[in-house]
């Protein structure tokens, strides 16, 4: 019986901390910011050189495309880049779920 | 009478046993038909029952067997869908991160224009730039841009604009390596596109045949560094440089897939980029310039030359709301080499001979969306602009035909973010008096997409 107890405490813990890392790897992953950064930086950037172009307007894989080649021409940082393809991209997905 | 009567009660219940003891006789005996009918039909029935059990065991039987035959077909279905999913997984893992993914941009342009005390009013063809990006994974992008155009003497001409690979090392460094557009100043690089530019021509001096370079064969490190509420930005390129031209104030400033010396260009452009939308960039660069002359296609013999080619440059922007401000100046100079350094080069007096020339262009410009100042829909897509520029071009101290002042006035309709109607008026005063000034009218569309 104790060692029926035991097994079942172990496989607990290890389910609640394998839930908590699983989590904590979520948190990094999704940078709750990420996507408020992008969009200041989407602003400031992409309306240096010419009018800003509606998320809506190139599907998220062109989106990507599209912001690894301005990276390039306007020299906007890396971080900058992916900031502003997370807002692009969840500004998309918000249009399809409605 | 009585005895009658008497007689009639005594023998009435005898009568009606008898009559009753024949009914019972008769009863009796449909019982025994009945039974024997029912025996009968009881025996029909069993048969029946027997014919029944038989057909359900039978029944049963078959239901049995296909019972089997369904779970066989469901065992083989299983299989089928489970290897339907895998097949969906697979596909669906492929679609969601393939290596590479690609995107056709670019724009196109179409026109009109009227030169004043000329008559080549005329439709322009404009011009259709594809551009294509190739991005393998999130290191390495292939992108180009051709440039298409329907020449006046009715031929399609087409041209490489850029061809590059763009290999991203880190967040704060990419290396580009091929053909890519001069990183010098901001025009020529960013905002040449005539969806983006916000007259209907480049600034005089700039683009094809101005002061600087437009495109260069060789390598860049490029990228952005963010400090502060800076953004600290550069682009340091090497390559094959440019060529004299055919005329002493020319140079062949596109790149070119072949050095024709060992004299490679150096040269870059720095800027720093505000938060609050305000950018200031510096230019340089730094080529050497030969050719060992030789008979010329119109017969002429081009004497063997050498020159240092210097440039530098410094731009500023303002675009925020609807406000887009520009100011640019470019400086460039063709210095002959003499002496030890050029044993070969022969000096010579007139046409062809190395003679020291400057470049100098600039430009001012305004743009203003009236969304600034109403909310009306319609009054919201009209954008005023106004642009002054020069562009002097000296021989020796001299200045050349080609030199002019120029005033562009215009006013914009955005049809959408990236399509525009411009409509302008473009006032050219050269400077020297042997050319007379004109005043063109002008309406372009333009579409980036």
């Amino acid at each position: 019986m104790k060692i029926v107890k035991y097994l079942m405490s172990v496989a607990l813990l290890t389910s609640i901390s394998s839930g908590m890392a699983v989590e904590a790897a979520e948190k990094v992953k999704k940078d709750p910011k990420q996507i408020a950064r992008g969009a200041k930086s989407w602003a400031q950037t992409c309306g240096r050189c010419h009018n800003i172009r509606a998320p809506k307007e190139l599907t998220d894989e062109e989106w990507e495309v599209s912001a690894t080649h301005m990276r390039v021409r306007a020299n906007i940082p890396g971080d900058m880049i992916r900031d502003i393809v997370a807002f692009l991209k969840a500004s998309n997905n918000e249009k399809i779920k409605k | 009478m009585y005895g009658r009567l008497k007689r009639k009660i005594l023998y009435a219940p005898l009568l009606t046993g008898m009559i009753l003891m024949n009914v019972n006789i008769a009863q009796s005996q449909e019982t025994a038909d009945d039974f024997k009918s029912k025996i009968i039909e009881l025996e029909a029935r069993i048969s029946g029952l027997e014919l029944l059990k038989q057909e359900l065991r039978e029944l049963k039987k078959n239901l049995e067997e296909k019972e089997k035959t369904v779970a066989a077909k469901e065992e083989k279905l299983d299989t089928k869908i489970k290897s339907v999913k895998s097949l969906r997984k697979t596909l669906s893992v492929k679609e969601a991160q393939p290596n590479m993914t690609w995107h056709l941009a670019g724009y196109a342009d179409v026109g009109f224009e009227a030169v004043s005390g000329d008559t080549t009013d005329t439709f322009v063809a404009g011009k259709f730039n594809p551009s294509f990006h190739f991005q393998y994974k999130d290191w390495l992008i292939f992108e180009s841009e051709l440039e298409i155009i329907t020449s006046n003497e009715g031929e399609t001409d087409i041209a490489v604009e850029y061809s590059q690979l763009d290999f991203l090392l880190h967040d704060n460094a990419t290396l580009v390596v091929g053909k890519f557009l001069s990183p010098i100043g901001q025009f020529q690089e960013r905002l040449h596109p005539s969806w983006i530019n916000r007259a209907v021509n480049m600034p005089t001096g700039f683009g094809h045949g101005g002061a600087q370079p437009t495109s260069d064969v060789g390598f860049m490190l490029r990228g952005g560094v963010s400090v502060s509420e800076f953004i600290f930005t550069y682009s340091l390129a090497a390559g094959n440089g440019p060529r004299f031209g055919h005329d002493e104030d020319e140079l062949e400033l596109e790149g070119f897939g072949e050095d024709n010396d060992s004299n490679k260009s150096l040269g870059g452009r720095v800027a720093l980029v505000h938060k609050s939308s305000f950018e200031v960039g510096f230019s340089y660069l730094d080529a050497g310039l030969s050719s060992e002359g030789g008979l010329q296609d119109d017969g002429d013999i081009e004497p063997a030359k050498a020159a240092d080619y210097r440039l530098w440059g410094a731009d500023l922007a303002y675009s925020k709301g609807p406000w887009d401000v520009r100011a640019e100046y470019l400086n460039s100079k063709s210095t002959p080499v003499v002496g030890e350094d050029a044993e070969h080069v022969e000096e010579e007096e007139g046409h062809g001979g190395a003679e020291p020339v400057t470049w100098e262009a600039w430009y001012t410009q305004v743009a203003y969306r009236l969304s600034g100042l109403s909310d009306n829909p319609t009054l919201g897509k009209i954008e005023p602009v106004i642009r002054y520029g020069e562009f002097k071009v000296k021989v020796d101290d001299a200045l050349t035909a080609g030199s002019e002042k120029r005033w562009n006035i215009g006013l914009n309709y955005w049809l959408a973010p990236t399509i525009v109607v411009k409509t302008g008026i473009e006032r050219r005063n050269y400077i020297v008096a042997t050319r007379a000034d004109d005043t063109r009218f002008q309406l372009q569309l333009a579409y980036g997409f």
